[in-house]
């Protein structure tokens, strides 16, 4: 108990480096300090390591998509009792609208699931469904940074961001969180949805895809590969001799060793996007080979995502779609006036390579350890919207699940009302989502805080509850 | 400013070291990186290009879309009319600005009562390899050039960075450097150094 090393805290050990313990293992040290330390570190054991969550932005429809509503179907065409005159986001609401597509029961659970989403109906029996969610906004941006934050205004970390903060990094080559945003382009409030907030710039997550490298990796091409060997070599004598005379520095290491670092990551990480190592019977399961160029290239970002999981990346943050355009569901889920069309454009895309992903986990025993996410930002009217065949946003009602690890498959929490109009049964919050998935990480959501502004700061704000029926 | 505790210099003490090694109490002056503003006037100035006009509109390293919602994608190439101080930059919510954020800058959605310092390899990426940095170490060659000889390129160079003519080793290393790869991969190795943003 009278060792130094006990008696000093990690920060004062890195400032005290000039006392004699600094030749040991320092480089080593100074680089887990860098990247791949957690700052934390679990609470308890943990059911799950790393964390893929896919997300399809424009508010998916519950209503078309999970929640089967068989009174809406007898009801369709009257009017929703006692919201006749119901005016919502975009305006005045119709009467009620049953889906266009019909529900087919899947798995041994039967649980009844849109016949638009084949392939993932396979996974029926794994997938552990959360009815009862409902949202504090009605609006994309929001409602996006929300589901992602737990908080609807900018600036706070993202699930992510919290995630690599308390666990830190399985593979100090690659980068710990990664978002990968659809080739249509980033969410409705972009950037914000993968920010590290007031956690240290390290934790926001780095955006890559297979149709984008990550930004400033490559050597510039007018740098030829013997002035690249050179320049890092004259920099190393110019930061050797300045660290020379401040031995007392650590920053000074630490930069150094950032350097070091950006080197073997420009190595590893072209290698995780080298798609076309994967035999092609993968491509096949996926998709990638698809006619439809949306499904082919999100499709790619699946088996790009796989590949990351692999490799010890701890958070991934998948999208399938893009931010609202100015043309209704044209770009992601945010079908208002022409609901039928919109999903038959957005099913397909989202359907095989999101299943083939799932699979594919699964054969390699990923599954195991990999807690999986579907997300949405909020739900969609059951009325449609006056004079059209679409609905608008619903913040009372809307369906998330997870799957994989620690969770219990075929399984339904939380129930709308009859006709999906409201969370009923259960009522879930973002908060109880995210203090499950922290549960499954191993950590207690109330004790991974951030002191900020005066505040000790939460992914889960002030609220929360693990949602315990749903643990396997 | 005038106070013996400000003034003082960095200078690390055994003593001083054992009881306060992170300085939080001004026993010395506690060196530290520059702010990511800093960093971007500092490479401005050393290359010869900060534009120190004074009030007008602001300058945008984004590209700014607007369908439906607000979309801000980084510039891959900084024009020369962003050639002004960082304090002019347009920082808007939820935009990410290479090597601005990459170094700290807070997201402008809150008030930031303490800037972070963090030390990361995205840094390292993006110094080595943006087009800013590019540029910035071929002004910086231009401005070399001002000297015919070699070996007062380098001097010049060492005190426009560091306020410090070169050591032998450093002189050595430096003219091999220019002589197999030119000024420009000089000034890109400069513009990289530790010294150049560390303040002690």
């Amino acid at each position: 108990m009278n060792s130094p090393l006990l008696s000093l805290t990690r920060r004062g050990f890195l400032g005290n480096v000039s006392t004699g313990l600094a030749g040991i293992g320092l480089a080593r040290l100074l680089r887990q300090e860098l990247h791949a330390a957690p700052s934390q570190g679990p609470h308890f054991p943990a059911q799950a390591k790393r964390v893929l969550q896919i997300f399809c932005p424009g508010a998916a429809s519950h209503l078309d998509l999970w929640d089967y509503k068989p009174e809406l179907i007898r009801h369709h065409g009257k009017p929703l009792p006692g919201e006749e005159n119901l005016v919502s986001f975009q305006g005045q609401n119709g009467n009620l609208m049953e889906s266009p597509f019909p529900f087919i029961p899947r798995g041994q659970c039967g649980k009844h699931l849109t016949s638009m989403l084949p392939h993932l109906g396979q996974h029926a029996d794994e997938i552990a469904f959360l009815h009862g969610l409902h949202s504090r906004t009605n609006t994309h941006g929001p409602g996006c940074v929300f589901v992602n934050t737990g908080h609807p205004t900018e600036g706070f970390p993202a699930a992510g961001a919290w995630v690599s903060h308390a666990l830190g990094s399985d593979n100090e080559n690659l980068p710990t969180y990664v978002a990968i945003q659809d080739v249509r382009g980033e969410p409705p409030n972009g950037k914000a949805n993968w920010s590290n907030g007031f956690l240290a710039a390290r934790h926001q997550a780095m955006t890559l895809a297979a149709h984008r490298p990550i930004r400033n990796l490559k050597r510039p091409p007018t740098v030829g590969a013997d002035e690249e060997s050179d320049t890092r070599r004259l920099l190393t004598l110019l930061n050797g001799e300045h660290a020379k005379d401040r031995p007392h520095e650590s920053d000074l290491q630490a930069r150094i060793a950032a350097y070091e670092l950006a080197a073997r990551m420009q190595l590893s990480a072209p290698e995780v996007s080298e798609l076309e190592t994967e035999p092609s019977h993968i491509h096949a399961l996926y998709g990638t080979d698809s006619r439809n160029p949306l499904l082919a290239a999100y499709a790619r970002n699946c088996l790009l995502s796989r590949r990351l999981l692999e490799r010890g990346v701890r958070y991934v943050n998948l999208y399938c779609a893009s931010r609202a355009s100015g043309v209704d569901g044209l770009l992601n889920w945010d079908a208002h006036k022409t609901l039928r069309a919109d999903y038959m454009r957005h099913c397909p895309i989202f359907d095989q390579p999101t299943a083939a992903l799932l699979t594919d986990l699964k054969q390699r025993g990923l599954l195991e350890d990999t807690l999986v996410l579907w997300c949405t930002e909020f739900g969609r009217m059951p009325t449609h919207q006056q004079g059209t065949s679409g609905r608008d946003h619903n913040p009372d009602a809307f369906t998330l699940w997870m799957m994989g690890a620690g969770v219990r498959g075929g399984v339904s929490y939380g129930e709308t009302d009859a006709f999906g109009r409201r969370a009923a049964i259960n009522r879930t919050t973002v908060w109880d989502f995210y203090a499950t998935v922290l549960h499954l990480l191993g950590l207690d959501h109330k004790r991974l805080t951030q002191y900020h502004n005066g505040l000790e700061r939460r992914l889960t704000d002030v609220h929360g509850n693990v949602i315990r029926e749903i643990l396997a | 400013m005038r106070s013996k505790a400000y003034r003082q210099s960095s200078a690390w003490t055994k003593a001083g070291g054992q009881l306060d090694a992170d300085s939080r109490f001004l026993w010395r002056f506690p060196p530290r990186r520059l702010s990511a503003e800093e960093i971007r006037d500092t490479i401005l100035q050393l290359s010869g290009q900060l534009d120190l006009a004074a009030g007008g509109p602001g300058f945008r390293l984004y590209r700014f879309m607007q369908d439906n919602v607000c979309t801000y994608e980084p510039l891959d190439i900084h024009p020369p009319d962003t050639y002004r101080r960082a304090v002019y930059h347009q920082n808007a919510r939820a935009s990410v600005v290479d090597l601005m954020t990459d170094f700290d800058l807070p997201d402008c959605a809150f008030s930031s009562p303490r800037r972070a310092g963090t030390t990361t390899p995205l840094q390292a990426l993006t110094l080595l390899n943006h087009q800013f940095t590019l540029d910035m170490a071929k002004a910086l060659a231009g401005r070399l050039l001002r000297q015919t000889l070699t070996q007062g390129q380098v001097e010049e160079a060492f005190q426009l960075a560091f306020q410090r003519p070169p050591r032998p080793m450093e002189m050595e290393a430096s003219i091999a450097m220019i002589e197999k790869h030119g000024l420009e991969a000089f000034s890109r190795a400069l513009l990289n150094a530790n010294e150049l943003i560390y303040l002690d």
